[in-house]
């Protein structure tokens, strides 16, 4: 059956929330352009963490033999490269850091799996579930010292990683 | 309208809709939208006493709410959930925004629940749950 009363929220809701009534504006400031930004860093960093561990797990056997699998992995794959994009969209990393490998003067979160690399396709494909669960919940920290802006962009980030662990671990919503 | 009260309109809606889609369902979705029409139920709940702390009035909930296309099979019902869990996820980005501490913290989590379930029931990722613009 197709109801059809008041179109309040299902269609065409979400309008962008004024000011006014926000519980409370964030005190921290966009870092201003030029200036390093370690949250940014942060990001990038881990970013390019879970880039490494897709490239090294699409270059298993395993992987390669399943169709399917390989096109997930280089789908989700190229979603990372879309978030690192927008957080360094206008960012310059500090000078320090070469700008051609902004990352390496950052630890990655933890070790790459390409320093092990997992032989079946299961165990990889649980290795980087779990991967994309602890870049999203490493997050929460940033997010939360961090100015509207960016905390709404890694925000999405974060739920887009919890989104790859939850496709790649299957099972139902 | 603020963050809060917008969220709050797109989960009265998504309780309503999980109630619509629910009965096309069976087995382990049937489960998943029921569990997701209880958790709907308790954030509309706690957006509506945020919204009461801050001196506001609470948006109504509408009687009814426009099911954008007829929801006559389990296919109808998933995309339905999905664009439900989409929408929400739009407003705890903005709640994100518009927020910090403990409710931005919440605003995360919520985020990030409606971007999980959304693939669940999409079968797909997104790279920018949240930000539609940017999909």
């Amino acid at each position: 059956m197709l109801l059809t009363v008041t179109g309040v929220a299902l269609v065409g809701a979400c309008a962008a929330p004024s000011d006014k009534t926000s519980p409370g504006s964030s005190p921290a400031k966009p870092v201003p352009a030029g200036q390093p930004d370690p949250v940014r860093d942060r990001a990038l960093a881990a970013e390019s963490d879970l880039i490494a561990r897709y490239d090294a797990a699409l270059a298993l056997p395993s992987v390669g033999a399943d169709a399917v699998l390989s096109a997930k992995l280089r789908t989700i794959r190229a979603e990372h490269s879309s978030h690192a994009a927008a957080i360094g969209a206008g960012y310059t990393p500090p000078p320090s850091t070469p700008s051609s490998t902004p990352l390496s003067s950052t630890p990655p979160p933890s070790p790459p799996a390409a320093t092990v690399p997992p032989v079946d396709a299961k165990t990889t494909v649980a290795t980087l579930a779990k991967a994309e669960q602890d870049a999203a919940s490493a997050r929460t920290t940033d997010i939360l010292s961090t100015d509207a802006a960016t905390a709404m962009l890694l925000a999405s980030v974060a739920a887009s990683e919890a989104g790859h662990a939850a496709l790649l671990l299957g099972g139902t919503a | 309208m603020s963050a809060f009260q917008t969220a709050l309109g797109n989960e009265y809606a998504a309780v309503y809709g999980y109630g619509v889609l629910a009965v096309r369902l069976t087995g382990a979705q049937r489960t998943a939208a029921q569990n997701a029409y209880d958790t709907h139920r308790a954030r509309r709940d706690i957006l509506i006493g945020w919204i009461e702390a801050q001196g506001d009035k609470p948006v109504a909930a509408a009687p009814a709410y426009t099911i954008p296309f007829p929801v006559n099979t389990a296919a109808d019902a998933t995309r339905l959930a999905t664009q439900l869990e989409e929408r929400l996820g739009a407003s705890y980005a903005d709640v994100v925004q518009a927020s910090d501490g403990d409710v931005r913290r919440t605003g995360v989590e919520w985020l990030t629940d409606a971007a999980v379930r959304a693939v669940r029931w999409r079968g797909t990722s997104v790279p920018f749950p949240g930000l539609p613009e940017r999909d």
